[in-house]
C-alpha cells in the first residue's frame, strides 16, 4: 500500500516547520527559577480549592485500599 | 561499560531537586508517603532531551519544554507509593508533571509567552479536568506542547 502525502506535506523536523513561527527562545532555565515558579503554582492550587476537590474525587482514597473509600 | 548521556537542553537544571520539592508538597497536602525511582527519573530526563531534539530547534521555547517534560514524566511515572503511605492518590505523577510544566511557564517569559500569564488565572475546573485527563486519557508530546502554547502564549 502506498502512502501518498500532499505536495504541502512538511516533515516536522524540517527547516520549514522550524521556521513556521518563532519557535526558539534564548531563555535558559535554572533550578531556582523553576522552584520559584512552583511556589506560585502551589499557592494558586492551595487558594483555589483544587486540593479539596481532588480529595473528594475518585482519584483519591483514604486508607491504602480502594474499598476503604 | 559507561554510557554517554546526550547533552541536556538545560544542563543547569537540577530536575531531581525540583521533583523532590514537588513530591514534598504533594505528600503534605494529600497525606501520602512517596518514593522516587532514580532510574526511571533519569529516563524522563533523557527522553525529554530526545523529544525536544526532534523539533530541530537550538533552543525550543518554554511551552515546548514544559509540554515535553510533562509528557515523559506522566508517561514513565517515576513516583510511586511507599508501603506505609496512609492514603492513596492515583494521579501523583500526573499532578507533579503538570505542576512542573506550569511552573516553567509561570517563571519564564520568552518572546512567545504572554507576560500577563499566571496560573492563578486558570479556572479550577480546567486544572481538575486536566489532571483527571492526564491520568485517564492518551497524550503525545506534541498535544501537551500545544496545550501549554494555548494557555500561556500570547496571540
Amino acid at each position: 500500500m502506498a502512502v501518498i502525502f500532499g505536495e504541502n506535506f512538511v516533515p516536522v523536523n524540517s527547516e520549514p516547520y522550524a521556521g513556521f513561527s518563532d519557535n526558539s527562545c534564548s531563555v535558559t532555565m535554572t533550578t531556582e527559577g523553576i522552584l520559584a515558579g512552583f511556589a506560585e503554582v502551589a499557592h494558586a492550587f492551595e487558594e483555589n480549592g483544587l486540593i479539596d476537590e481532588l480529595k473528594k474525587s475518585s482519584l483519591y482514597y483514604r486508607g491504602t485500599k480502594a474499598e476503604d473509600k | 561499560m559507561a554510557t554517554v548521556e546526550p547533552e541536556f537542553w538545560d544542563g543547569a537544571v537540577d530536575w531531581k531537586r525540583i521533583c523532590l520539592q514537588v513530591m514534598n508538597w504533594v505528600e503534605r497536602n494529600f497525606q501520602l508517603e512517596l518514593s522516587l525511582n532514580d532510574a526511571i527519573f533519569r529516563e524522563v530526563r533523557l527522553s525529554t532531551t530526545y523529544s525536544l531534539n526532534q523539533f530541530g530547534l537550538p533552543k525550543p521555547n518554554i511551552a515546548k519544554r514544559a509540554g515535553v517534560f510533562t509528557f515523559w514524566f506522566r508517561k514513565l511515572k517515576p513516583i510511586s507509593y511507599a508501603e506505609n503511605s496512609p492514603n492513596y492518590f492515583s494521579a501523583i505523577n500526573e499532578m507533579t508533571a503538570l505542576m512542573t510544566g506550569l511552573a516553567i511557564c509561570q517563571t519564564y517569559k520568552d518572546d512567545l509567552v504572554n507576560p500577563d500569564f499566571t496560573v492563578a488565572n486558570i479556572p479550577r475546573r480546567l486544572l481538575f479536568d486536566w489532571i483527571y485527563s492526564l491520568r485517564r486519557h492518551s497524550y503525545s508530546p506534541h498535544s501537551l506542547t500545544m496545550a501549554f502554547e494555548l494557555i500561556a502564549s500570547k496571540y
